[in-house]
């Protein structure tokens, strides 16, 4: 489940005081999940969202099996440099899916296992029975998910901090993924096509699919893309 | 250490875009550009160990600020920082860098289309600009500075495309791609000429000859590259 983004909000502040404090400096690793959870009274799911946020705006890094790295002693030029999402509104962040998202659906055709297909088809279905369990937060829930695992699939580091903002902007905007029951039917017929595209290693299919779903993602939210009329090469 | 600042005087010199127009302290953004310039020319190799305290000595910054100049490069990929280590340079791979180049071709192919849509003259003029410094820099043989520029050409036609997450990406692909022309020594020739031909097609909002000329800019450079690192490995 998300939590909600008042509590994640508030650990993040506390987080950022707690930096802008000198509690830690860079270069030293936060406490433990566990350890540092008790100490802000929070729970660990909200802890690691908030962790992702600071990552977002260039404050900490995770370094996976390692803990969370402090690297920046300047919050206020963290603030203005490094979270372009709070800024963005839907559309750029719409417009920055169309540039990406066709690209990485297609390189992940092309080198899939049988087994990661498998886990992509979970996803789904799980976007599938909150859809009929009539579920939307779920529904946005697996949304997310899905869009993380297909970037996750292409195992470039180039795409991590990418894949942060724009999940994350999806999580400050998921209001608009809990929308009609038409619009969640759609989407998730749209994300099954995309699926079965990578299932058949057909990258310019898989391409021409997510093309699709983002923009009729806009058409949903009623925002028009700046495309090219021709886009075949990208 | 001294051949690390023995080419300090050219930061007086316009290769050093006004960052802050402030005299005395410097500030972050000096710093940074100078240390940028100082690993793209390779007086700081990917071999070579510093510490925030030497950096500090070399190029005359508090702590605070050589530890702010070494996030930003960490966070673009520049420079590695790990938990009980010194700070390294980056030494990206080919394949890494062919990835690199691949994102900012997607990246750079939308910002163009989007900057063509209402172009500010001060925008064009400050593309201008930079052209202008990019030239002055390789006539003078300062190829770190003009990589550097060429870099920052591109930055700014990102931040005119007026969507910040999209131009942030980019941000986190130019440093790196940058650091590969300068390590893999491929040369800048034509670079600033497309640059300008660029700027124009922005200004008439040719936004085909503007997308065209990115696409092509950003083929020829990783045929350089390619080029460059087949001869280093023949050699």
């Amino acid at each position: 489940m998300i939590s909600s983004s008042t509590v994640v909000n508030s650990v993040v502040e506390k987080l950022r005081a707690a930096l802008a404090r000198g509690q830690w400096r860079s270069g030293d690793m936060l406490p433990g999940q566990r350890e540092l959870a008790e100490q802000l009274g929070i729970s660990r799911p909200s802890l690691r969202e908030a962790v992702i946020v600071l990552e977002t705006q260039g404050l900490v890094r995770s370094m996976p099996g390692k803990g969370v790295l402090v690297l920046e002693a300047n919050l206020d030029e963290a603030v203005s440099g490094g979270s372009a999402m709070t800024g963005a509104s839907l559309e750029d962040v719409l417009q920055l899916r169309y540039t990406l998202e066709p690209f990485i659906v297609g390189l992940v055709a092309q080198s899939i296992s049988s087994k990661e297909v498998g886990q992509l088809r979970l996803t789904l279905m799980d976007m599938r029975e909150a859809f009929e369990a009539n579920d939307s937060d779920a529904c946005a829930t697996a949304y997310i998910a899905f869009h993380e695992e297909l970037f996750a699939l292409t195992s470039n580091p180039i795409f991590h901090s990418v894949v942060q903002q724009t999940s994350n902007a999806l999580k400050q905007s998921a209001d608009v993924l809990r929308n009609s029951p038409q619009h969640l039917a759609e989407r998730l017929e749209e994300n099954e096509a995309v699926v079965r595209a990578i299932r058949s290693k057909n990258s310019a299919q898989a391409s021409a699919e997510m093309r699709r779903h983002i923009l009729r993602e806009g058409q949903r939210m009623g925002i028009e893309l700046n495309i090219p009329d021709d886009n075949l090469g990208t | 250490m001294n051949h690390l600042v023995s080419h300090q005087h050219h930061h007086d010199m316009p290769a050093a875009l006004p960052t802050s127009g402030r005299l005395g302290k410097p500030s972050v953004n000096d710093i940074y550009s100078q240390v940028f310039d100082a690993i793209l020319e390779q007086r700081m190799a990917p071999a070579s160990h510093f510490t925030e305290e030497s950096l500090g000595e070399m190029f005359g910054g508090n702590r605070g600020v050589i530890r702010r100049v070494l996030a930003r490069l960490s966070q673009q990929q520049v420079v590695i920082l790990r938990p009980n280590h010194r700070p390294h340079i980056a030494a990206p791979g080919l394949e890494q860098t062919r990835q690199a180049l691949h994102a900012r071709r997607l990246a750079e192919r939308a910002l163009v289309r989007l900057a063509c849509k209402a172009p500010q003259p001060k925008d064009l003029q400050r593309l201008r600009d930079l052209v202008e410094h990019e030239r002055q820099c390789l006539d003078r043989g300062e190829r770190g500075a003009a990589i550097r520029l060429s870099g920052e050409f591109h930055l700014h036609v990102a931040t005119m495309a007026g969507n910040a997450p999209l131009a942030q990406f980019l941000g986190s692909l130019v440093p790196l791609t940058s650091l590969a022309m300068a390590q893999h020594g491929s040369r800048m020739h034509g670079a600033w000429q497309v640059h300008v031909a660029i700027i124009d097609a922005l200004q008439g909002g040719y936004v085909d000859t503007a997308v065209r000329l990115m696409s092509e800019y950003l083929d020829h450079f990783e045929q350089k590259l390619l080029m460059a690192a087949d001869t280093a490995a023949l050699t």
